[in-house]
């Protein structure tokens, strides 16, 4: 499997962590909350995009509101890849760090 | 939710174009979401401008990824294209040949066009000045429209009208001469007010424009004529001689004018004031003459308002009698060229007619060229199936590869343009000879010329790529990877049957026109017009008065020459003017009959030496002093007209006839001859009368004998000099002259005969292309046919078949269309030859053999290959 990019891990994170209610504008407000950083929704629909032509993400357009001027929303969902490809994630971080003295933090920080 | 929160419409509108569909439904909805929320937050007014933030980083992120994307299709476009011409540099060659030769149609018939449509453009007041015409409807209810108006006119006009800033009259005194010491020339003289250098456009090198005309004895040059005068001598207050019918007069030169650009409808040589054309009149009509007339109006008023005031004014100052039947216009400057329907022009004009004729010429060959390389393409583009298969299969949408071969098809025809460029200068040169025109090779000429060459290509690429990138774009893959190529049977090859049709069609139109009017012009050569015109130089004299009514003296100084065999005096040329006509009424029959007889003054000696037969009665004669105060001869038509049993001996009356002719009573008929064409073979014969003008000369007639061409000009040249006359010996052979009555016939059939060839070559080459094509395709098959035993001719058959029906057809199309236009232009023809069927025969058979013989080449080598190198590598 591919490894992930930076911008692809934290979306595939917020699509998992806001669960039913993921589509763009949530994932947007999750994104710049972890980052501090505004991201333009371009910058989200590329690796949303390409998550899922890799499989990782499942999407499905729901009914048009209102509020959206009668457009539809596309709500994502993590496939079971996606889970498996964020627990790799995890676990290769945490195989990374095992072992860095806390020292060695401080020092850079 | 209210209108409030909504997002701005237009910017809105803008992100639904430029984003890609598969976003455009959620990516808008979410932005919509996003801003009503902050709407909600922030406000609206922060709101508005994060979208608008949101929306001009997706447009400025869309053109640099527009622009990447675009770059590295033209980079891979331009290298297949490369590849391409240089795998099959016959096709290409081939499809920029073809194009560049339409193209080069095109632009020249655009500067045509646009040289034709800017005439007398360059006066700076242009849209202000008018021509004043009139136009007088006779009893009988003919239309004739002239721009001459009685001199006296102008100046009474700008002095009741205050929006008529200026006038300027124009008398022209076409092909008179002008002397410096021993140096005599012909030249267009023209004299007019001197606000002519005010109102119109003619920069003075030398001189003041503001008082070069005021003295009576002044005269401009232009450069070119005062070259041809002076050669390297200052002209700057020489003294000149200019003659007029009767008299001369001496001019200082107080100018010189930069010459003329070609799109002017007044060529000005010499210009000279009023004051001395008025001096060089009989004074009977010094304060009657007429003038060409032009007005420079304010650039506020209207000319149709002031067309409605004219008749009343004209009526006023002129008298009832003037004004009756007739009309006065004002014609806008710039539309001067193009009316050729106006009789006494002072340029030669363009009929509208010839851009028309033109234009389609240049459309047509546009399209034929169009048509091969759409063919070649399609036909080619059998050998690409595999590369457009593989792109498919590797991800390629239709709309790629129409692009990536609408791509190639511009940069192709951007090649072309290159060389048409090129060629179009050719062309022109050969333009300007055939139709007698001075275009220069200007692009810059109009700033709309370049924009025109650009949509010429765009178009070009279009028309030739179009079909040809639809048909292949939408093959399968699966089906042309296999490397099964759409056969010989399918939709592209139908296409290719009918694009060779078509171009055949078109060429063996052109071909029809072509045989035509060599037809119709060998017929006017050939033709008995009544008299006989052979070895006749005719030599003008009308130009000097009183030379020209003194036959005695020129019959006894030019005749006697063993080279001359005959000689005569005359004010009339016959086959060159079909007369005035005016109502007349014959006496002495039962009922007198009223009818139009065209006026024709003859001089001694005239139908003896045109040897024009007298069926009845005698010639004119000297010898009877009332032969010239109230004889006429009539031809038959007229005898037929007038109704008359015994014509000799009759009277023939009427107002204009006798006030025409001089003549104190009712003419007595003398004579009837045979009917001759007075006129062109454009007008029929009419009913003409014959009167006497012995002393009122127009041409010397000189019949050389056969061969002794050379000894009597020579002759001539010498015995000239002796004469009482300042005129400098000009003659026409008539032959010259007739070709000369025809100039324009012989142009229609230049053209016809260009076009024709032009699109022959392109259809054959085409053609050429196709079946080197069907020939390599079939390589294998006829290798197989050769070595089971077929013989070339078994081979060369089946392989002609196709492009032999499709010229066939191309016939069938062709023969009525070429029907239709070559009638079309023999009506203007009272006589014509008829139109037979051979003419058809031989274009069609024309084009077929020139499609046979470009088919069989390529054939008879494909039949001709060894079959050992065409099957071997399977």
């Amino acid at each position: 499997m591919d490894f992930l990019s930076r911008a692809e891990e934290i979306v595939l994170l917020a699509v998992w962590r806001l669960g039913e209610n993921a589509y763009c504008v949530p994932i947007r407000k999750v994104v710049a909350e972890v980052t501090g950083k505004e991201w333009s929704f371009g910058a989200l629909y590329v690796p949303l995009g390409r998550l899922e032509k890799k499989g990782l993400l499942r999407s499905t357009l729901s009914g048009p509101t209102n509020k959206r001027g009668g457009r539809s929303k596309r709500y994502y969902k993590l496939t079971p890849a996606g889970a498996r490809a964020l627990r790799e994630v995890r676990s290769l971080q945490e195989a990374l760090w095992t072992g860095v003295p806390d020292v060695l933090l401080d020092e850079t920080a | 939710m209210s209108a409030q929160t909504k997002p701005p419409y237009v910017l809105e509108r803008l992100l639904a174009r430029i984003l890609p569909e598969r976003l455009e439904e959620t990516a808008l909805g979410d932005l919509a979401e996003e801003f009503a929320d902050r709407a909600a937050e922030k406000g609206l007014t922060r709101a508005r401008l994060w979208y608008a933030w949101q929306a001009a980083k997706s447009v400025a992120s869309l053109i640099a990824g527009q622009v990447f994307e675009t770059w590295i299709m033209v980079k891979t476009a331009g290298t297949i294209t490369a590849r391409d011409i240089k795998r099959n540099p016959i096709y290409s060659f081939i499809t920029v040949v073809g194009q560049a030769v339409g193209m080069a149609c095109a632009i020249v018939i655009m500067l045509f066009i646009w040289h034709e449509l800017s005439y007398d453009r360059f006066h700076k007041n242009a849209d202000h000045i008018y021509r004043l015409t009139d136009a007088w409807t006779s009893p009988a209810g003919q239309t004739t429209r002239r721009p001459i108006i009685r001199g006296d006119v102008a100046a009474q006009l700008a002095e009741e009208f205050p929006e008529v800033r200026q006038v300027v009259r124009i008398c022209p005194m076409n092909d008179f001469v002008i002397a410096y010491g021993d140096k005599k020339i012909s030249v267009n003289r023209y004299h007019a007010d001197p606000s002519i250098l005010d109102v119109f456009t003619f920069p003075l090198v030398r001189g003041d424009p503001q008082t070069a005309l005021a003295d009576p004895t002044s005269a401009v040059l232009s450069e070119e004529f005062a070259r041809r005068l002076f050669g390297t001598e200052d002209p700057m207050g020489r003294t000149i001689t200019l003659y007029g019918l009767n008299a001369a007069a001496e001019a200082r030169v107080t100018g010189i004018m930069t010459d003329l650009p070609q799109g002017s409808h007044l060529r000005i040589p010499v210009l000279c004031p009023l004051q001395s054309y008025e001096l060089m009149r009989p004074s009977g009509q010094r304060t009657h003459y007429v003038a060409w007339t032009y007005l420079l109006l304010d650039e506020r008023a209207k000319p149709q308002d002031l067309e409605k005031k004219l008749p009343a004014f004209i009526t006023k100052r002129l008298g009832e009698r003037y004004v009756s039947g007739r009309t006065f216009h004002l014609q806008p400057l710039t539309s001067i060229h193009l009316d050729t329907k106006m009789a006494l022009n002072l340029d030669r004009g363009r009929d509208p007619s010839w851009m028309i004729f033109l234009s389609l010429a240049a459309f047509f060959i546009l399209v034929i060229s169009c048509l091969n390389s759409a063919g070649l393409t399609m036909a080619r583009s059998a050998r690409r199936t595999r590369e457009v298969g593989l792109r498919k299969a590797v991800g390629a949408r239709k709309g790629h590869v129409i692009r990536q071969f609408l791509g190639e098809a511009m940069l192709t025809s951007f090649i072309s343009l290159g060389f048409a460029l090129i060629l179009a200068r050719l062309l022109l040169l050969f333009l300007n000879k055939t139709i007698g025109a001075a275009i220069r090779y200007n692009l810059t000429a109009s700033p709309w010329l370049i924009p025109a060459l650009i949509a010429l290509m765009l178009l070009v690429g279009l028309l030739s790529g179009l079909y040809p990138a639809f048909v292949i774009s939408s093959r399968i893959p699966a089906v042309t990877l296999k490397g099964s190529v759409a056969g010989p049977g399918g939709a592209g090859s139908f296409f290719r049957r009918g694009f060779v049709v078509v171009q055949f069609a078109l060429s063996i139109m052109f071909i029809i026109g072509m045989l035509a009017a060599q037809r119709q012009m060998d017929f006017v050569k050939n033709q008995d017009l009544g008299f006989d015109k052979s070895n006749v130089v005719d030599i003008p004299i009308f130009k000097d008065a009183k030379f020209a009514a003194s036959p005695a003296v020129i019959l006894r100084e030019l005749g006697g020459h063993p080279a001359i065999e005959d000689i005569a005096v005359s004010s009339q040329t016959p086959g060159s003017y079909g007369g005035y006509p005016v109502p007349c009424l014959a006496e002495g029959s039962a009922a007198p009959i009223a009818a139009n007889l065209n006026i024709l003054t003859v001089g001694e000696r005239f139908f003896e030496f045109f040897r024009i037969p007298l069926l009845a009665g005698r010639a004119f004669s000297r010898d009877f002093k009332s032969d010239s105060e109230s004889a006429i001869i009539v031809n038959e038509s007229a005898v037929k007209a007038l109704g008359l049993q015994e014509p000799l001996g009759k009277t023939v009356s009427g107002k204009e006839l006798e006030s025409f002719l001089g003549f104190s009573g009712p003419a007595r008929i003398i004579g009837v001859v045979k009917d001759f064409h007075n006129g062109t073979l454009h007008e029929k014969i009419t009913p003409a009368v014959y009167a006497f003008q012995p002393d009122e000369a127009h041409s010397i007639y000189i019949r050389l004998r056969p061969g002794q061409t050379a000894p009597g000009l020579a002759f001539l040249e010498e015995r000239w000099k002796r004469l009482p006359t300042h005129l400098p010996l000009n003659y026409y052979l008539e032959d010259e002259l007739q070709r000369f009555q025809y100039a324009d016939d012989i142009r229609t059939r230049r053209l016809f005969t260009i076009s024709a060839a032009i699109a022959l070559g392109l259809a054959s080459l085409g053609l050429f292309g196709v079946s080197l094509l069907t020939v390599e395709r079939r390589k294998k098959e006829i290798g197989i046919r050769k070595v089971l035993g077929a013989s070339p001719w078994k081979i060369i058959g089946p392989l002609s078949k196709d492009s032999f029906n499709a010229v066939v057809l191309a016939n069938v199309i062709a023969w009525p269309l070429g029907y239709w236009v070559i009638v079309r232009w023999l009506r203007t023809f009272a006589y014509r030859a008829p139109v037979r069927i051979w003419l058809f025969l031989v274009a069609g058979g024309l084009a077929l053999v020139i499609a046979m013989a470009t088919v069989f080449i390529e054939s008879l080598r494909a039949a001709s290959a060894n079959p050992v190198d065409t099957i071997r590598y399977e």
